[in-house]
């Protein structure tokens, strides 16, 4: 077994996403502390753009498998090309960014490798033998537990949003281009994809600055006091929704935060008329600092909060626009 | 059409799970509840049924507590439920469980289609459901948010990063779905009291023969269980107007380091 961290590299368009650069950067900083080092795993019809970023953000190796095999994400074919590399290779972990993507096919390539695998890791350290140990925050935000997977490699994904990718390094990775054998038809065919109309906005994981809205925003309107409050913040603000304003189809249902949907750990989390439901705090407890904006002194938000503000949200929103965008000058 | 939906029973109040000195969870004072997206899951199956003809199996694993869930599962439309229960299941993680659940799949046998929640709202990632298509070899589709089905093929929507796919799977498949696939039905009191007088087929490792099970043969060690210190309340901004409330609020903001 080798010490070498993977890290699952995902693209589209030959665009690495962030949320697993963020990953290669954590893992490369995890690495320097163990005497291992950081292997990015591309799989893309064509990899080298996708390598060079994957180098740029802390990978000192990429593996690529490429071809047009490789167009679309298919589970089966990803899962054939990882569990192929990993017998190969044998990596002491391989990690994912806990994307719709990482969520689909990391359970899939442990159970193929016949092992267990961390989900939705907030946390990754190194304990003393060596292995990588992940904290997970479990039970709705009611449980802590550190925990390691049984068998070699440590498989988990890792909770988005809470990792921002580093700045580029300069250096080059040493590229190798594998040899896997070509993936059988998996049983899925991709009819179509659509892309997010949310084009050049920053994705709610990445955000810095999430601000969001729930019910008492009234409409698809509502939240037009919110995108201009984001955009004081400047481009690294995002705009989310709780479930009922995401169900009310005022934002798409992407943009909503919570257990049944995004999960986000940024710098400043505003919530606008959220009440502050245990299944809404579940998505954003990971925050660093917790602003709330309700009329009721006695939401429950206000517990979480470490500012809050009793007052109406259409008065304070447009006022606090103002006065960042008057600090950002 | 034959499906097996796979339904997990979940506590009702998280916070109310207690935390034992060997790092156990005592769920006693919790509650149980049908996990909410299974309900989604179930409704899926019972409409592809009433459309293309069949019959739903709800298939659940934990303690004896779960036939409260099967019967809730009946009463919205499931034909037959079996529940599986063990003391040496104890202890399972997603890896010990789904090869529980996928010996049950093999044991009951000839279904056309396995459909899940996404994740489970007591702190699953959706781990189980795709360990399970991987041990029966079938192919899964996570995350669904509509679903139309055909004798022998499903199309689903999926929200991926950065976009929506439409797939077509073939069956025999397994398919999770999230809340957003469908509005599920509600039990009538006629249902319910016929779902009170439905009986369960009931397994256990005796038929099902799995060589490791629970605790033991789990794919994840817990090192540490620990209670996360209570968020601490933080503080009133106030202000005479709204412009000053603002301004105290980006002076905080200032202060701690976000602006
Ligand atoms: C299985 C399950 C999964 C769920 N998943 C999620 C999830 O992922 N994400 C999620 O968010 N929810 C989820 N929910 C729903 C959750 O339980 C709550 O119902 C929801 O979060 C409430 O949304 P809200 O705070 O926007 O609305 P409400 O609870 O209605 O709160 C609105 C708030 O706005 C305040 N308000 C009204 N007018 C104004 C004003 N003018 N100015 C300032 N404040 C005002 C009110 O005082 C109130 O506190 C889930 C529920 C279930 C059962
Ligand atoms: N013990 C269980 N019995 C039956 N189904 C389960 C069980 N655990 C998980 N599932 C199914 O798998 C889905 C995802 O659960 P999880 O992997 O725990 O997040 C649930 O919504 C259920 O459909």
């Amino acid at each position: 077994m080798s010490t070498d961290i993977w890290v699952v590299v995902d693209s589209r368009d030959g665009i690495a996403s962030d949320a697993s650069l963020a990953i290669v950067t954590e893992a490369a900083t995890l690495a320097a502390s163990c005497g291992g080092s950081v292997v990015a795993v591309v799989v893309a019809p064509d990899g080298a753009q996708v390598a060079a970023q994957a180098g740029e953000h802390g990978a000192s190796t990429v593996r690529v498998v490429q071809g047009e095999a490789y167009a679309q994400y298919s589970t089966q074919a990803w899962t054939a090309a990882l569990a192929d590399l990993v017998r190969t290779h044998q990596p002491a972990a391989v990690l994912f960014a806990g994307t719709a993507i990482g969520a689909d096919l990391a359970p899939r390539l442990a159970a193929r490798l016949g092992i267990g695998l961390v989900s939705d890791a907030t946390a990754l350290s190194v304990a003393a033998d060596g292995r990588i140990t992940f904290t997970k925050n479990t039970l709705g935000g009611n449980l802590l537990t550190e925990c390691v997977v049984a068998a070699t490699p440590q498989i988990g994904t890792v909770r988005t949003g809470l990792y921002k990718k580093g700045a580029p390094t300069g250096v080059a990775p040493q590229v190798v281009v594998e040899d896997v054998p070509a993936p059988a038809p998996g049983g899925v065919q991709v009819l179509s994809f659509t892309p997010d109309s949310s084009d050049g906005e920053i994705a709610l994981e990445d955000a810095d600055v999430v601000i969001s809205g729930g019910r008492a925003m009234g409409g698809a309107e509502g939240f037009d006091a919110l995108r201009a409050l984001a955009a004081a913040f400047g481009p690294g603000a995002a705009v989310g929704a709780s479930r009922p304003a995401a169900d009310a189809g005022w934002l798409p249902t992407s943009q909503e935060i919570g257990i049944s949907g995004k999960t986000v750990s940024p710098d400043l989390y505003v919530a606008c008329g959220i009440s502050g439901a245990s299944q809404h705090l579940a998505g954003m407890s990971g925050s660093k600092l917790v602003v709330a904006i309700n009329s009721d002194p006695q939401a429950p938000i206000f517990e979480v909060a470490d500012l809050g503000v009793v007052g109406d949200l259409f008065e304070i929103v447009p006022a606090l626009a103002d006065a960042v965008a008057r600090h950002r000058g | 059409m034959k499906i097996l939906v796979l339904v997990k029973q979940v506590p009702t109040d998280l916070g109310a799970v207690k935390l034992n000195e060997d790092h156990t969870l005592d769920r006693t004072a919790a509650g149980v509840q049908l996990n909410p997206v299974d309900k989604n899951a179930l409704e899926a199956a019972v409409q592809l049924t009433e459309q293309l003809g069949g019959e739903v199996t709800v298939l659940s694993m934990g303690p004896a507590t779960v036939k409260a869930t099967l019967k809730e599962c009946v009463a919205v439309g499931a034909h037959r439920g079996v529940a599986i229960t063990d003391e040496a299941f104890a202890g399972s993680d997603a890896w010990a469980t789904a090869r529980v659940l996928a010996a049950a799949v093999r044991h009951l046998g000839g279904f056309d289609l396995v459909l899940a929640g996404k994740q489970s709202f007591d702190g699953g990632t959706g781990e189980v459901p795709v360990m399970v298509a991987e041990l029966l070899d079938l192919p899964q589709v996570t995350g669904v948010t509509a679903l139309e089905g055909a004798a022998d093929a499903l199309v689903c929507t999926q929200v991926l990063d950065g976009g929506q796919a439409k797939v077509q799977v073939a069956l025999p498949a397994v398919v999770t779905v999230d809340e957003y696939v469908n509005t599920p039905r509600y039990p009538s009191v006629k249902s319910k009291l016929a779902a009170n007088k439905a009986s369960f087929d009931q397994l256990t490792n005796a038929e099902l023969a799995v060589p490791e099970v629970g605790l033991a043969a789990s794919g994840t060690t817990i090192l540490s269980a620990t209670r996360p210190p209570a968020r601490q309340p933080g503080a009133r901004v106030e202000g005479d107007t709204p412009a000053q409330v603002a301004e105290n609020l980006v002076a905080a903001l200032v202060a701690a380091h976000v602006l």
